[in-house]
Protein backbone atom coordinates (compact mmCIF):
# COMPACT_ATOMS: atom_id res chain seq x y z
CA UNK A 1 0.00 0.00 0.00
CA UNK A 2 1.15 3.62 -0.58
CA UNK A 3 0.65 6.56 1.81
CA UNK A 4 -1.45 9.30 0.61
CA UNK A 5 -1.97 13.19 1.06
CA UNK A 6 -4.40 15.70 0.57
CA UNK A 7 -3.07 18.54 -1.74
CA UNK A 8 -5.57 20.85 -1.89
CA UNK A 9 -9.47 20.90 -0.86
CA UNK A 10 -12.08 23.72 -1.74
CA UNK A 11 -15.81 22.66 -2.25
CA UNK A 12 -16.04 20.27 -4.08
CA UNK A 13 -12.59 20.08 -5.72
CA UNK A 14 -10.04 18.00 -4.17
CA UNK A 15 -6.31 16.59 -5.51
CA UNK A 16 -4.63 13.72 -3.68
CA UNK A 17 -1.33 12.44 -3.86
CA UNK A 18 -0.28 8.22 -3.15
CA UNK A 19 3.38 8.56 -2.94
CA UNK A 20 6.06 5.99 -1.55
CA UNK A 21 4.97 2.03 -1.02
CA UNK A 22 7.65 0.71 1.75
CA UNK A 23 7.18 -2.89 -0.19
CA UNK A 24 8.05 -1.39 -3.71
CA UNK A 25 11.26 -3.24 -5.02
CA UNK A 26 14.16 -0.97 -5.12
CA UNK A 27 14.83 -1.41 -8.82
CA UNK A 28 11.26 -0.59 -10.04
CA UNK A 29 11.03 3.28 -10.72
CA UNK A 30 9.46 4.91 -7.45
CA UNK A 31 6.30 7.22 -8.68
CA UNK A 32 3.63 9.20 -7.52
CA UNK A 33 0.15 8.56 -8.39
CA UNK A 34 -2.07 12.12 -8.35
CA UNK A 35 -6.08 11.89 -8.25
CA UNK A 36 -8.52 15.06 -9.29
CA UNK A 37 -11.45 14.74 -7.54
CA UNK A 38 -15.04 16.89 -8.07
CA UNK A 39 -17.49 15.80 -5.94
CA UNK A 40 -17.55 11.71 -6.81
CA UNK A 41 -15.96 12.11 -10.02
CA UNK A 42 -12.25 11.32 -10.72
CA UNK A 43 -9.73 11.68 -12.94
CA UNK A 44 -6.52 9.56 -12.48
CA UNK A 45 -3.30 11.19 -13.46
CA UNK A 46 -0.37 8.61 -14.61
CA UNK A 47 -1.64 5.55 -13.07
CA UNK A 48 1.57 4.11 -12.96
CA UNK A 49 2.71 0.28 -14.29
CA UNK A 50 1.37 -3.00 -14.23
CA UNK A 51 3.36 -4.53 -11.35
CA UNK A 52 2.21 -1.46 -9.33
CA UNK A 53 -1.58 -1.90 -9.35
CA UNK A 54 -1.86 -4.02 -6.77
CA UNK A 55 -0.65 -1.11 -4.53
CA UNK A 56 -2.13 1.82 -6.13
CA UNK A 57 -5.74 0.28 -5.81
CA UNK A 58 -5.84 -1.00 -2.93
CA UNK A 59 -5.11 2.45 -1.81
CA UNK A 60 -7.09 4.30 -3.95
CA UNK A 61 -10.21 2.07 -2.77
CA UNK A 62 -9.71 3.14 0.92
CA UNK A 63 -10.31 6.69 -0.50
CA UNK A 64 -12.95 6.71 -3.00
CA UNK A 65 -15.54 4.23 -5.18
CA UNK A 66 -12.96 3.31 -7.67
CA UNK A 67 -15.96 2.83 -10.61
CA UNK A 68 -16.13 6.41 -10.35
CA UNK A 69 -12.11 6.71 -12.23
CA UNK A 70 -14.47 8.11 -15.09
CA UNK A 71 -10.88 8.57 -16.67
CA UNK A 72 -7.04 8.82 -16.84
CA UNK A 73 -4.94 11.17 -18.43
CA UNK A 74 -1.57 9.60 -19.30
CA UNK A 75 0.90 12.30 -19.87
CA UNK A 76 2.80 10.20 -22.70
CA UNK A 77 3.23 6.48 -23.43
CA UNK A 78 6.18 5.00 -21.46
CA UNK A 79 5.45 1.54 -19.33
CA UNK A 80 5.68 3.37 -15.96
CA UNK A 81 2.78 5.52 -16.98
CA UNK A 82 -0.09 3.62 -17.97
CA UNK A 83 1.20 -0.43 -18.23
CA UNK A 84 -1.38 -0.59 -15.88
CA UNK A 85 -4.34 0.41 -18.42
CA UNK A 86 -5.46 -3.15 -19.01
CA UNK A 87 -6.27 -3.30 -15.49
CA UNK A 88 -8.10 -0.42 -15.03
CA UNK A 89 -10.43 -1.37 -17.54
CA UNK A 90 -11.27 -4.47 -16.13
CA UNK A 91 -12.55 -2.25 -13.32
CA UNK A 92 -14.24 -0.01 -15.63
CA UNK A 93 -14.96 -0.64 -19.26
CA UNK A 94 -16.10 2.65 -20.06
CA UNK A 95 -12.87 4.32 -18.96
CA UNK A 96 -11.72 6.59 -21.15
CA UNK A 97 -7.71 7.89 -21.79
CA UNK A 98 -6.21 11.01 -22.60
CA UNK A 99 -3.16 11.00 -24.51
CA UNK A 100 -1.37 12.77 -27.31
CA UNK A 101 -2.45 11.73 -30.40
CA UNK A 102 0.80 10.90 -31.25
CA UNK A 103 0.43 7.68 -28.93
CA UNK A 104 -2.90 6.81 -29.96
CA UNK A 105 -2.35 3.73 -32.20
CA UNK A 106 0.87 2.92 -29.94
CA UNK A 107 0.02 2.64 -26.19
CA UNK A 108 -2.97 0.17 -27.30
CA UNK A 109 -0.69 -2.52 -27.71
CA UNK A 110 -0.58 -2.38 -23.69
CA UNK A 111 -4.66 -3.19 -23.61
CA UNK A 112 -7.93 -0.65 -24.36
CA UNK A 113 -10.26 -0.79 -27.12
CA UNK A 114 -10.37 1.84 -30.18
CA UNK A 115 -13.08 3.39 -28.07
CA UNK A 116 -11.01 3.73 -24.69
CA UNK A 117 -8.47 6.69 -26.38
CA UNK A 118 -9.18 10.98 -26.32
CA UNK A 119 -6.40 12.30 -28.77
CA UNK A 120 -5.12 15.40 -27.97
CA UNK A 121 -4.22 17.32 -30.16
CA UNK A 122 -0.61 19.16 -30.20
CA UNK A 123 -1.46 22.44 -28.59
CA UNK A 124 -3.99 21.21 -25.70
CA UNK A 125 -7.20 20.86 -24.84
CA UNK A 126 -9.21 21.68 -21.86
CA UNK A 127 -10.51 18.79 -20.14
CA UNK A 128 -13.41 18.40 -17.96
CA UNK A 129 -14.24 16.67 -14.57
CA UNK A 130 -17.81 17.39 -14.62
CA UNK A 131 -18.09 21.38 -14.57
CA UNK A 132 -14.40 21.27 -13.39
CA UNK A 133 -11.94 22.75 -16.02
CA UNK A 134 -8.62 21.37 -16.23
CA UNK A 135 -5.54 22.50 -18.80
CA UNK A 136 -3.88 20.27 -21.06
CA UNK A 137 -0.30 22.11 -21.60
CA UNK A 138 2.25 20.85 -23.93
CA UNK A 139 5.57 19.48 -23.07
CA UNK A 140 6.69 17.80 -26.48
CA UNK A 141 9.77 16.33 -26.22
CA UNK A 142 10.35 16.79 -22.55
CA UNK A 143 10.76 13.67 -22.80
CA UNK A 144 8.49 12.11 -24.75
CA UNK A 145 7.88 13.60 -28.68
CA UNK A 146 4.03 13.42 -27.64
CA UNK A 147 4.00 14.41 -23.82
CA UNK A 148 1.22 16.68 -21.84
CA UNK A 149 0.79 18.13 -18.09
CA UNK A 150 -1.90 19.33 -16.80
CA UNK A 151 -2.67 22.44 -15.14
CA UNK A 152 -5.54 23.16 -12.94
CA UNK A 153 -6.19 27.53 -12.80
CA UNK A 154 -8.63 26.61 -9.49
CA UNK A 155 -6.10 25.45 -7.38
CA UNK A 156 -2.92 26.46 -9.10
CA UNK A 157 -1.37 22.99 -9.09
CA UNK A 158 0.76 21.81 -12.15
CA UNK A 159 0.92 18.01 -12.75
CA UNK A 160 4.38 17.69 -14.61
CA UNK A 161 4.64 14.42 -15.63
CA UNK A 162 8.52 13.50 -16.16
CA UNK A 163 9.55 16.90 -15.91
CA UNK A 164 10.94 18.36 -12.31
CA UNK A 165 11.51 14.25 -11.31
CA UNK A 166 14.18 13.26 -9.15
CA UNK A 167 15.91 9.84 -8.95
CA UNK A 168 16.15 9.47 -5.38
CA UNK A 169 16.70 6.41 -3.22
CA UNK A 170 14.12 5.22 -1.59
CA UNK A 171 14.96 6.25 1.97
CA UNK A 172 16.10 9.67 0.57
CA UNK A 173 12.51 10.45 -0.59
CA UNK A 174 10.38 13.32 0.53
CA UNK A 175 6.67 14.46 -0.42
CA UNK A 176 7.99 17.68 -0.74
CA UNK A 177 11.29 19.22 -1.82
CA UNK A 178 13.17 20.45 1.35
CA UNK A 179 15.91 22.45 -0.35
CA UNK A 180 16.06 23.18 -3.32
CA UNK A 181 20.01 23.48 -3.52
CA UNK A 182 20.27 20.06 -2.00
CA UNK A 183 17.71 18.82 -4.48
CA UNK A 184 19.47 19.68 -7.08
CA UNK A 185 21.95 16.38 -7.34
CA UNK A 186 19.07 14.22 -7.75
CA UNK A 187 17.28 16.20 -10.70
CA UNK A 188 20.59 16.89 -12.48
CA UNK A 189 21.42 13.65 -14.35
CA UNK A 190 17.84 12.87 -15.57
CA UNK A 191 16.93 16.23 -16.92
CA UNK A 192 20.26 16.26 -19.07
CA UNK A 193 20.27 12.61 -20.29
CA UNK A 194 16.31 12.02 -20.78
CA UNK A 195 15.76 15.32 -22.53
CA UNK A 196 17.12 15.68 -25.94
CA UNK A 197 16.35 19.08 -27.02
CA UNK A 198 17.21 22.21 -25.68
CA UNK A 199 14.74 24.39 -27.59
CA UNK A 200 11.81 22.25 -27.06
CA UNK A 201 12.49 22.31 -23.06
CA UNK A 202 13.26 26.03 -23.71
CA UNK A 203 9.70 26.51 -25.41
CA UNK A 204 8.36 24.54 -22.26
CA UNK A 205 9.52 26.65 -19.42
CA UNK A 206 8.67 30.14 -21.26
CA UNK A 207 5.06 28.45 -20.96
CA UNK A 208 5.32 27.18 -17.61
CA UNK A 209 6.86 30.88 -16.41
CA UNK A 210 3.49 32.70 -17.56
CA UNK A 211 1.26 30.76 -15.89
CA UNK A 212 0.64 31.09 -11.84
CA UNK A 213 1.73 27.70 -9.92
CA UNK A 214 1.78 27.19 -6.44
CA UNK A 215 2.92 23.72 -6.89
CA UNK A 216 4.51 21.85 -9.43
CA UNK A 217 3.62 18.10 -9.00
CA UNK A 218 6.37 15.72 -11.26
CA UNK A 219 5.31 11.69 -11.74
CA UNK A 220 9.01 11.05 -9.89
CA UNK A 221 10.37 12.43 -6.98
CA UNK A 222 9.15 15.71 -5.00
CA UNK A 223 6.69 18.22 -5.03
CA UNK A 224 8.16 21.60 -5.77
CA UNK A 225 5.93 24.78 -3.31
CA UNK A 226 5.90 28.30 -3.42
CA UNK A 227 9.41 30.07 -4.85
CA UNK A 228 10.82 26.76 -5.34
CA UNK A 229 8.46 26.29 -8.77
CA UNK A 230 10.45 29.79 -9.68
CA UNK A 231 14.04 28.50 -8.72
CA UNK A 232 13.34 24.87 -10.36
CA UNK A 233 12.22 26.67 -13.55
CA UNK A 234 15.02 28.87 -13.86
CA UNK A 235 17.29 26.01 -12.94
CA UNK A 236 16.16 23.93 -16.10
CA UNK A 237 15.88 27.02 -18.23
CA UNK A 238 19.66 26.93 -17.65
CA UNK A 239 20.75 23.04 -18.39
CA UNK A 240 21.84 22.15 -21.55
CA UNK A 241 20.11 19.37 -22.18
CA UNK A 242 20.98 16.36 -24.69
CA UNK A 243 24.28 15.85 -23.86
CA UNK A 244 24.65 12.27 -24.87
CA UNK A 245 26.12 12.12 -28.51
CA UNK A 246 24.96 9.26 -31.12
CA UNK A 247 28.79 9.76 -32.37
CA UNK A 248 30.18 7.53 -30.74
CA UNK A 249 32.26 4.10 -31.39
CA UNK A 250 32.00 0.74 -31.02
CA UNK A 251 33.00 0.37 -26.83
CA UNK B 1 -0.97 -16.27 -37.74
CA UNK B 2 1.83 -13.23 -39.65
CA UNK B 3 3.27 -13.97 -42.73
CA UNK B 4 6.96 -14.37 -42.63
CA UNK B 5 9.75 -14.47 -45.01
CA UNK B 6 13.74 -15.35 -44.75
CA UNK B 7 15.35 -11.89 -46.79
CA UNK B 8 18.53 -12.75 -45.70
CA UNK B 9 20.39 -16.28 -45.78
CA UNK B 10 24.27 -17.69 -46.23
CA UNK B 11 24.18 -20.93 -44.79
CA UNK B 12 23.68 -21.61 -41.41
CA UNK B 13 23.10 -17.30 -40.68
CA UNK B 14 19.34 -16.30 -41.53
CA UNK B 15 17.18 -13.52 -41.16
CA UNK B 16 13.48 -13.46 -41.19
CA UNK B 17 10.32 -10.93 -41.25
CA UNK B 18 7.35 -11.26 -39.59
CA UNK B 19 4.85 -8.94 -41.51
CA UNK B 20 1.07 -8.51 -42.61
CA UNK B 21 -0.21 -9.36 -39.58
CA UNK B 22 -4.36 -9.25 -40.98
CA UNK B 23 -5.75 -9.94 -37.48
CA UNK B 24 -4.91 -6.93 -35.87
CA UNK B 25 -7.44 -3.80 -34.94
CA UNK B 26 -6.90 -1.17 -36.64
CA UNK B 27 -6.41 1.13 -33.54
CA UNK B 28 -2.89 -0.56 -33.32
CA UNK B 29 -0.18 0.56 -35.32
CA UNK B 30 1.51 -2.30 -37.43
CA UNK B 31 4.74 -3.79 -36.41
CA UNK B 32 7.68 -5.67 -38.23
CA UNK B 33 9.80 -8.52 -36.33
CA UNK B 34 13.04 -9.78 -37.03
CA UNK B 35 14.73 -13.07 -35.63
CA UNK B 36 18.42 -13.33 -37.21
CA UNK B 37 18.98 -16.97 -36.61
CA UNK B 38 22.90 -18.17 -36.30
CA UNK B 39 23.00 -21.99 -36.42
CA UNK B 40 21.73 -22.90 -32.62
CA UNK B 41 21.43 -19.21 -31.84
CA UNK B 42 18.12 -16.79 -32.42
CA UNK B 43 17.57 -13.63 -31.66
CA UNK B 44 14.29 -11.39 -31.82
CA UNK B 45 14.15 -7.54 -32.18
CA UNK B 46 11.37 -5.75 -30.91
CA UNK B 47 9.04 -8.38 -30.06
CA UNK B 48 6.04 -6.05 -30.42
CA UNK B 49 2.83 -5.58 -27.90
CA UNK B 50 0.50 -7.91 -26.01
CA UNK B 51 -2.07 -7.59 -28.29
CA UNK B 52 -0.52 -9.03 -31.49
CA UNK B 53 1.50 -11.93 -29.59
CA UNK B 54 -0.49 -14.77 -30.38
CA UNK B 55 -0.09 -14.01 -33.94
CA UNK B 56 4.01 -13.78 -33.78
CA UNK B 57 4.35 -16.78 -31.66
CA UNK B 58 2.56 -18.34 -34.26
CA UNK B 59 4.56 -17.64 -37.00
CA UNK B 60 7.52 -17.77 -34.92
CA UNK B 61 6.53 -21.49 -34.28
CA UNK B 62 6.85 -22.29 -38.25
CA UNK B 63 10.25 -21.06 -38.46
CA UNK B 64 11.96 -21.86 -35.18
CA UNK B 65 12.29 -23.87 -32.20
CA UNK B 66 11.04 -21.99 -29.03
CA UNK B 67 14.27 -23.61 -27.50
CA UNK B 68 16.67 -21.73 -29.14
CA UNK B 69 15.13 -18.17 -28.85
CA UNK B 70 16.69 -16.56 -25.61
CA UNK B 71 17.32 -13.49 -26.04
CA UNK B 72 14.96 -10.19 -27.37
CA UNK B 73 16.99 -7.02 -28.56
CA UNK B 74 14.54 -3.74 -27.67
CA UNK B 75 15.02 -0.91 -29.04
CA UNK B 76 13.26 1.00 -27.07
CA UNK B 77 11.01 1.41 -24.02
CA UNK B 78 7.88 2.13 -26.15
CA UNK B 79 4.44 -0.01 -25.53
CA UNK B 80 4.45 -1.52 -29.67
CA UNK B 81 7.93 -2.15 -28.71
CA UNK B 82 8.26 -4.52 -25.42
CA UNK B 83 5.23 -5.25 -23.65
CA UNK B 84 4.72 -8.90 -25.28
CA UNK B 85 7.84 -9.49 -22.87
CA UNK B 86 5.26 -9.78 -20.25
CA UNK B 87 3.57 -13.36 -22.03
CA UNK B 88 7.13 -13.98 -23.53
CA UNK B 89 8.32 -14.47 -19.89
CA UNK B 90 4.94 -16.70 -19.50
CA UNK B 91 6.82 -19.08 -21.60
CA UNK B 92 10.81 -18.34 -21.48
CA UNK B 93 11.40 -17.62 -17.74
CA UNK B 94 15.38 -17.47 -18.56
CA UNK B 95 14.58 -14.59 -21.38
CA UNK B 96 17.34 -12.02 -21.91
CA UNK B 97 16.15 -8.53 -22.78
CA UNK B 98 18.59 -6.40 -24.32
CA UNK B 99 17.51 -2.42 -23.81
CA UNK B 100 19.01 0.71 -22.90
CA UNK B 101 20.39 1.04 -19.23
CA UNK B 102 18.25 3.90 -19.27
CA UNK B 103 15.02 2.50 -19.04
CA UNK B 104 15.43 -0.55 -16.39
CA UNK B 105 13.38 1.37 -13.37
CA UNK B 106 10.73 1.95 -16.50
CA UNK B 107 10.41 -1.37 -17.98
CA UNK B 108 9.86 -3.20 -14.47
CA UNK B 109 6.89 -1.18 -13.87
CA UNK B 110 5.58 -3.35 -16.50
CA UNK B 111 7.55 -7.15 -16.09
CA UNK B 112 10.20 -8.79 -15.41
CA UNK B 113 13.06 -8.63 -12.87
CA UNK B 114 16.31 -7.17 -12.60
CA UNK B 115 17.84 -10.53 -13.59
CA UNK B 116 15.49 -9.98 -17.17
CA UNK B 117 17.26 -7.25 -18.51
CA UNK B 118 21.27 -6.44 -20.13
CA UNK B 119 21.38 -3.35 -19.81
CA UNK B 120 23.02 -1.77 -22.58
CA UNK B 121 25.34 1.88 -21.89
CA UNK B 122 25.29 5.06 -24.02
CA UNK B 123 27.99 3.97 -26.02
CA UNK B 124 26.55 0.89 -27.74
CA UNK B 125 27.12 -2.93 -26.96
CA UNK B 126 28.32 -6.13 -28.85
CA UNK B 127 26.06 -8.87 -28.94
CA UNK B 128 27.16 -12.14 -29.69
CA UNK B 129 24.90 -14.48 -31.41
CA UNK B 130 27.07 -18.03 -31.76
CA UNK B 131 30.04 -16.49 -32.66
CA UNK B 132 28.93 -13.41 -34.99
CA UNK B 133 29.35 -10.31 -33.25
CA UNK B 134 25.84 -7.95 -33.85
CA UNK B 135 26.75 -4.28 -32.93
CA UNK B 136 24.18 -2.02 -31.20
CA UNK B 137 24.40 1.03 -32.58
CA UNK B 138 23.20 4.03 -30.63
CA UNK B 139 20.27 5.92 -31.79
CA UNK B 140 19.52 8.30 -29.16
CA UNK B 141 17.00 10.78 -29.36
CA UNK B 142 15.20 9.16 -32.75
CA UNK B 143 12.64 9.12 -30.83
CA UNK B 144 13.55 7.52 -27.58
CA UNK B 145 16.21 8.84 -25.18
CA UNK B 146 17.69 5.62 -25.07
CA UNK B 147 17.46 4.12 -28.43
CA UNK B 148 19.63 1.54 -30.09
CA UNK B 149 19.81 0.07 -33.71
CA UNK B 150 21.07 -3.79 -34.46
CA UNK B 151 23.46 -3.79 -37.04
CA UNK B 152 24.69 -7.17 -38.50
CA UNK B 153 28.36 -6.32 -40.22
CA UNK B 154 28.36 -9.87 -41.77
CA UNK B 155 24.52 -9.70 -43.58
CA UNK B 156 25.12 -6.09 -44.00
CA UNK B 157 21.58 -5.69 -42.20
CA UNK B 158 20.61 -2.71 -39.75
CA UNK B 159 17.40 -2.77 -38.07
CA UNK B 160 16.60 0.50 -37.26
CA UNK B 161 13.51 0.62 -35.17
CA UNK B 162 11.69 3.56 -35.76
CA UNK B 163 13.88 5.55 -37.95
CA UNK B 164 12.82 4.65 -41.40
CA UNK B 165 9.20 3.74 -40.20
CA UNK B 166 6.64 4.33 -42.06
CA UNK B 167 2.95 4.80 -41.12
CA UNK B 168 0.94 2.11 -43.65
CA UNK B 169 -2.77 0.24 -43.85
CA UNK B 170 -2.62 -3.61 -43.17
CA UNK B 171 -3.24 -4.17 -46.61
CA UNK B 172 -0.45 -2.16 -48.08
CA UNK B 173 1.96 -4.20 -45.98
CA UNK B 174 4.78 -6.03 -47.85
CA UNK B 175 8.61 -6.55 -47.34
CA UNK B 176 10.52 -3.79 -49.57
CA UNK B 177 10.30 -0.06 -50.46
CA UNK B 178 9.94 -0.55 -54.25
CA UNK B 179 9.63 3.03 -54.94
CA UNK B 180 10.85 5.75 -52.83
CA UNK B 181 9.48 9.14 -54.17
CA UNK B 182 6.28 7.21 -53.94
CA UNK B 183 7.14 5.94 -50.52
CA UNK B 184 8.11 9.51 -48.86
CA UNK B 185 4.99 11.03 -47.93
CA UNK B 186 4.40 8.14 -45.70
CA UNK B 187 7.57 8.63 -43.80
CA UNK B 188 8.32 12.47 -43.71
CA UNK B 189 5.08 13.23 -41.22
CA UNK B 190 6.92 10.70 -38.59
CA UNK B 191 9.73 11.77 -38.69
CA UNK B 192 9.17 15.08 -38.69
CA UNK B 193 6.64 15.16 -35.83
CA UNK B 194 8.16 11.88 -33.42
CA UNK B 195 12.05 13.21 -33.84
CA UNK B 196 12.72 16.42 -31.71
CA UNK B 197 16.43 17.11 -32.18
CA UNK B 198 18.59 17.78 -35.45
CA UNK B 199 21.26 17.30 -33.63
CA UNK B 200 20.92 13.83 -32.80
CA UNK B 201 19.42 12.86 -35.71
CA UNK B 202 22.49 14.42 -37.62
CA UNK B 203 24.71 12.73 -35.91
CA UNK B 204 23.37 9.39 -36.29
CA UNK B 205 23.17 10.00 -39.99
CA UNK B 206 26.62 10.61 -40.01
CA UNK B 207 27.86 7.81 -38.54
CA UNK B 208 25.61 5.43 -40.15
CA UNK B 209 26.74 6.66 -43.66
CA UNK B 210 30.17 4.97 -42.67
CA UNK B 211 28.77 1.50 -41.98
CA UNK B 212 28.07 -0.82 -44.84
CA UNK B 213 24.36 -1.46 -44.82
CA UNK B 214 22.49 -3.49 -47.98
CA UNK B 215 19.53 -3.59 -46.11
CA UNK B 216 17.82 -1.15 -43.61
CA UNK B 217 15.15 -2.75 -41.62
CA UNK B 218 12.66 -0.38 -39.60
CA UNK B 219 9.73 -1.60 -37.01
CA UNK B 220 6.79 0.07 -39.11
CA UNK B 221 6.75 0.27 -42.76
CA UNK B 222 8.82 -0.99 -45.36
CA UNK B 223 12.50 -2.62 -46.11
CA UNK B 224 15.29 -0.22 -47.90
CA UNK B 225 17.53 -1.97 -49.96
CA UNK B 226 20.34 -1.09 -51.85
CA UNK B 227 20.72 2.41 -53.61
CA UNK B 228 17.55 3.60 -51.39
CA UNK B 229 19.83 3.05 -48.22
CA UNK B 230 21.74 5.82 -48.46
CA UNK B 231 18.76 7.57 -49.99
CA UNK B 232 17.02 7.25 -47.08
CA UNK B 233 19.74 8.12 -45.03
CA UNK B 234 20.42 11.91 -47.36
CA UNK B 235 16.75 12.37 -46.55
CA UNK B 236 16.42 12.04 -43.61
CA UNK B 237 20.35 13.96 -42.97
CA UNK B 238 18.31 17.04 -44.92
CA UNK B 239 14.92 16.61 -43.00
CA UNK B 240 14.15 19.66 -40.16
CA UNK B 241 12.79 17.25 -37.55
CA UNK B 242 11.12 18.63 -33.77
CA UNK B 243 8.31 20.87 -35.61
CA UNK B 244 5.11 21.35 -34.32
CA UNK B 245 2.28 23.32 -35.44
CA UNK B 246 0.72 24.18 -32.43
Amino acid sequence: MKKHHLLYEKGEARWTVLYKDPAKKADVLDSNEYLISYGDRHLLLDPGGFTIFPAVFSTLVQLIDPMKVEAIFASHQDPDIASSLTLWQKINPELKCYVSWLWKSFVPHFGGTEETFIAIEDRGQTIELGEYRLQAIPAHHCHSAGNFHLYDPQSKIYFSGDVGSALLPDDQRHLFVEDFESHMPAIEYFHRRWFGSNEHKNAWVDRALELDIQLLCPQHGSIYQGEQVGQFLSWLRNLNVGTTSNKGHMP
Amino acid sequence: MKKFQAFYEKGEHKWFCLYKDLARGKHLIGTKEYLIQNGEKVLLTDPGGTEVFPEIVAAIAEISDFEKIDRVFCSHQDPDIFSAIALWLQIKPELKVYVSKIWLGFMLHFAGTKATFELMSDEGAVINLGGLNLQAIPAHFMHSSGNFHLYDPAAKILFSGDTGAAIIPVDQDDLFVRDFDKHLPLIEGFHRRWFGSNEHKNQWCERVSTLEIDMLCPQHGLIYQGADVPRFIDWLHNLKVGVINY
